[in-house]
């Protein structure tokens, strides 16, 4: 049975090197293994306790669309699952191959195709490494602006199929906000090329369908982003508020007030007095903010003065822009140890969420008490900062960390399950939504019905099932269609 | 998150390439998840150990002690790669990777047991074998300069490329005889244009507790003409023509032994101006290719990458790539042609000896 199964799959395989050429046809175990485990806890939990669970096939490398059309077709002739991928750094599980069948790596797709300068666009293939799409743009004086913690290691497709953020998003918003338009290979295999530009009002949006799908509705093959010239200051404040009441009510005022902040850091009291100490070597209480802004120099100037008028109108401390621009400098190592927290081997997971303002601080307390009073026997602790500011609302990026796991793996495996169900539905019954910018994947899918209410949902399941109704493109995600797998 | 700068990964695009990948697979192994197979052991033997991973990681993890370990425990395993283990018996037994002469006659003042002399050059087996061009530009160079000089002719390992195969004790063996050997003819100074036998001498020696070469002054080619320059003993014409140079730091002479000046120094001695930097240079620079011993365990994927080194200098609109270590001259060139790329590549010290012939004026 087994060498049938085999036999199958190495037919498989040379049929695809057919459409790819046979060097893009990859069934190493290590490659397959390696690319088994993305950031989320669960994946390297069990994979490090022998844990056995569905791998694709094949990894193929499409060189360009035609080769993605062709793999599409085949894919769906032959009713054979897709996986799309970019740098795999998710901490959802979104491009597991859970269910089997093939992951389309689109790591060599990865060419600039086009800069205009005078509309300050990109034109980028999806596999790019935001790294090399940043470094090829300073090198002519642009920036995309986009710098979230995997900026080295993830694709510019990965992040739009996330509907990613980085950490200046409060200027420049998330990935919808810097897409201009989309291609986009639908599961069966046609193209849909969204209009130009991305304000009119020739119907819908379409390009929005396929950021944030996670590829559950397409492979995404080119992206016309904008860019912008590289700012000729950046200026930095930093406070420690007394409470984070009085913080998120700054916050709220710098972007009510039209200043644009470029970023803005806010800490509850636990990450506080971490980073206090590991970053800055200082003890103290409170909450602390840190505000930056960039551009031309003049209109950083008045920014930066507004924005201290604001924040000194409440009872703070002002820490001067030191502590800023070191956290600027190690803007990509503060989501690593020492500087973030150690988190192997304890269990944690990021539980992002954003609301209107009028509910933001309860929505944090609410998720707080959900990890912490909902799971004290296991000592469960909660810690957040609100990193992504907007004129209406920000959000709460929140993480649980428990140290005393349970000795049996599926206990600790259902203990991540309900902590997460625990805080995330406290988020939504109090305003939140399922996820911020971390995206679904397998680890919240069960949740977006919930979040959506069961109607809505019932839209989102229609528009799969539209697209692709026999339900190949990357399967299982987004809470829609069913996980072979258990425990996912 | 040093996928962007792992020269293998960014030819073959595979995560069990990059230091990540090899640390996922290790770690399996160390838990008795899994055991080496021919796969895992290809994935660990890919590895430049270029060291540009470290110099970008925020945290400067040491992929080359990872990637040192799995090797050692791959060979005492007895599952290394057939190439591997064919390229350390030539090593061990004939003091080579090369089971043919060398390519042309290089010299005949070859040193002799207990002949002293005042500098000892010591070529390395890739100019010896592969480009013996390199050879006679630094005869021509040193006869030019009067000084007592003798050549070390006949291949001798140095033990890194040993060490880098996972032949730890044997590596340290060969490095012992050869310090050794040297030791005989007492030079007063050592010097080499390979860059990788540069770093054996300077570092992995003392590290590995051989002192024999302890009381001899040791210079890379290019820095003891650079102080040759300086003290005004080495002419050189700075009327060239040439504006188009780029100079490709070797990751052996440069990152790991922070090497940058002097090569720069000569080419602006012999253009006139500084060379044209390729846009990631100095401690940033990529592999050519070559790697500890990637040339000789893979050179089809040693070539790939050099190609992509090429393409930066097609970049910056390159004529010539100037560089200080014969193992990266014979990929870049290999891959030069490969892409018809138009592009010359020279070691540091054919471009002296060229300007000093009157050739590149």
């Amino acid at each position: 049975m087994a060498k049938k199964e085999d036999q199958r799959a190495e037919k498989l395989r040379q049929e695809l090197a057919q459409i790819v050429g046979p060097g893009n046809v990859v069934s190493d175990q290590s490659e397959i293994d390696c690319q088994s485990v993305d950031v989320w806890w669960m994946t390297r939990y069990r994979m490090f306790r022998g844990d056995k669970f569905p791998q694709p096939l094949a990894i193929v490398f499409p060189e360009n669309k035609k080769q993605v059309v062709k793999l599409v077709k085949f894919c769906n002739l032959h009713k054979i699952p897709m996986v799309p991928r970019g740098g795999g750094a998710g901490d959802s599980g979104g491009s597991l191959a859970i269910n089997g069948g093939i992951t389309v790596d689109t790591k060599k797709m990865d060419k600039v195709l086009q800069i205009n300068e005078k509309s300050l666009t990109a034109r980028v293939q999806p596999g790019i490494l935001q790294k090399h799409l940043e470094e090829y743009l300073n090198r002519r004086g642009s920036t995309m602006n986009h710098f979230p913690a995997s900026f080295h290691t993830s694709t510019l497709g990965g992040f739009v199929s996330t509907n990613g953020t980085g950490i200046l998003s409060s200027k420049y918003g998330k990935l919808i906000d810097m897409v201009h338009q989309l291609e986009v290979v639908l599961p069966d295999g046609k193209i849909f090329k969204s209009l130009p530009v991305n304000r009119h009002s020739t119907g819908p949006d379409f390009s929005k369908l396929f950021i944030g799908a996670e590829g559950t509705l397409g492979i995404i093959t080119e992206i016309l982003c904008k860019i912008y010239p590289l700012p000729e200051k950046r200026a930095f404040l930093a406070f420690l508020l007394p409470n984070l009441r009085d913080g998120i009510e700054v916050g709220r005022k710098i972007m009510v007030s039209g200043l644009q902040p470029c970023i803005m850091r806010f800490y509850d009291e636990r990450d506080t007095a971490h980073i206090l100490k590991n970053q800055y070597d200082m003890e103290g209480k409170g909450c602390f903010l840190m505000i930056g802004f960039d551009g031309l120099k003049e209109v950083v100037d008045v920014q930066a003065r507004l924005a201290h008028e604001i924040a000194s109108g409440v009872e703070s401390t002002e820490l001067g822009d030191k502590q800023a621009w070191v956290w600027w400098n190690n803007r990509l190592k503060s989501y690593y140890p020492p500087l973030d927290y150690v988190c192997e081997p304890w269990m944690t997971a990021v539980t992002d969420t954003i609301a209107p303002y009028e509910d933001i601080e309860n929505v944090y307390r609410a998720m707080k008490s959900a990890v912490e009073d909902g799971f004290h026997e296991r000592g469960a602790i909660f810690h957040a900062h609100f990193s992504h500011w907007y004129e209406w609302g920000t959000s709460i990026y929140p993480s649980f960390m428990i140290k005393d796991l349970p000795e049996d793996p599926s206990e600790a495996v259902k203990l991540y399950s309900d902590v997460l169900s625990a805080c995330i539905r406290a988020a939504i019954r109090n305003g939140g939504v399922v996820n911020e910018h971390h995206a679904v994947g397998l680890r919240l899918g069960r949740l977006i019905e919930e979040g959506y209410g069961k109607e809505s949902f019932e839209l989102i399941k229609k528009i799969k099932k539209a697209l692709d109704p026999h339900n190949l493109m990357n399967p299982g995600k987004l809470g829609i269609g069913k996980v072979e797998a258990n425990g996912f | 998150m040093c996928r962007h700068a792992c020269p293998v990964f960014l030819t073959t695009k595979l995560d069990a390439d990059t230091p990540r990948g090899h640390a996922l697979l290790v770690s399996k192994i160390d838990e008795g998840l899994s055991t080496w197979t021919e796969d895992t052991v290809d994935k660990i033997y890919r590895c430049s150990q270029c060291g540009l991973c470290k110099e970008l990681c925020e945290f400067k993890w040491r992929e080359d002690l990872l990637v040192q370990a799995a090797r050692e425990n791959i060979v005492s395993s007895g599952t290394q790669p057939k190439a591997v283990t064919k390229l350390a018996r030539l090593l061990i037994d004939h003091g080579t990777a090369y089971s043919r002469p060398p390519k042309g006659l290089i010299d005949q003042r070859s040193a002799v047991k207990g002949k002293q002399t005042d500098i000892l050059y010591f070529a390395g087996d890739t100019a010896l074998y592969e480009h013996p061009e390199i050879v006679r530009s630094t005869a021509a160079v040193l006869d030019s300069l009067g000084v007592d000089w003798t050549l070390l002719n006949k291949g001798h390992a140095t033990g890194v490329e040993l060490f880098d195969l996972g032949y730890t004790g044997e590596a340290k063996i060969t490095a012992e005889r050869l310090a050794g050997t040297i030791l005989d003819i007492q030079p007063r100074i050592l010097i080499t244009g390979c860059a990788h036998a540069y770093r054996a001498f300077k570092e992995l020696y003392p590290q590995w507790g051989i002192e024999a070469l302890k009381g001899i002054q040791i210079y890379h080619t290019s820095e003891y003409l650079a102080n040759k320059f300086t003290d005004g003993e080495l002419k050189l014409a700075s009327d060239s023509c040439f504006s188009d140079v780029s100079y490709h730091d070797p990751c052996q002479l440069g990152r790991k032994m922070g090497v940058y000046d002097a090569p720069r120094d000569l080419i602006k001695a012999v253009t006139g101006k500084p060379p044209i930097e390729l846009f990631h240079n100095e401690g940033q620079a990529e592999c050519c290719g070559s790697g500890s011993v990637m040339y000789l365990t893979n050179p089809e994927l040693s070539i790939q990458v050099a190609q992509r080194r090429m393409e930066s200098a097609l970049q910056e609109n390159t004529r010539l790539v100037v560089t200080a270590c014969p193992n990266c001259k014979n990929v870049l060139a290999k891959a030069g042609q490969s892409m018809r790329s138009g592009i010359q590549v020279l070691d540091i010290i054919e471009l002296i000896a060229l300007n000093m012939k009157g050739e590149i004026r």
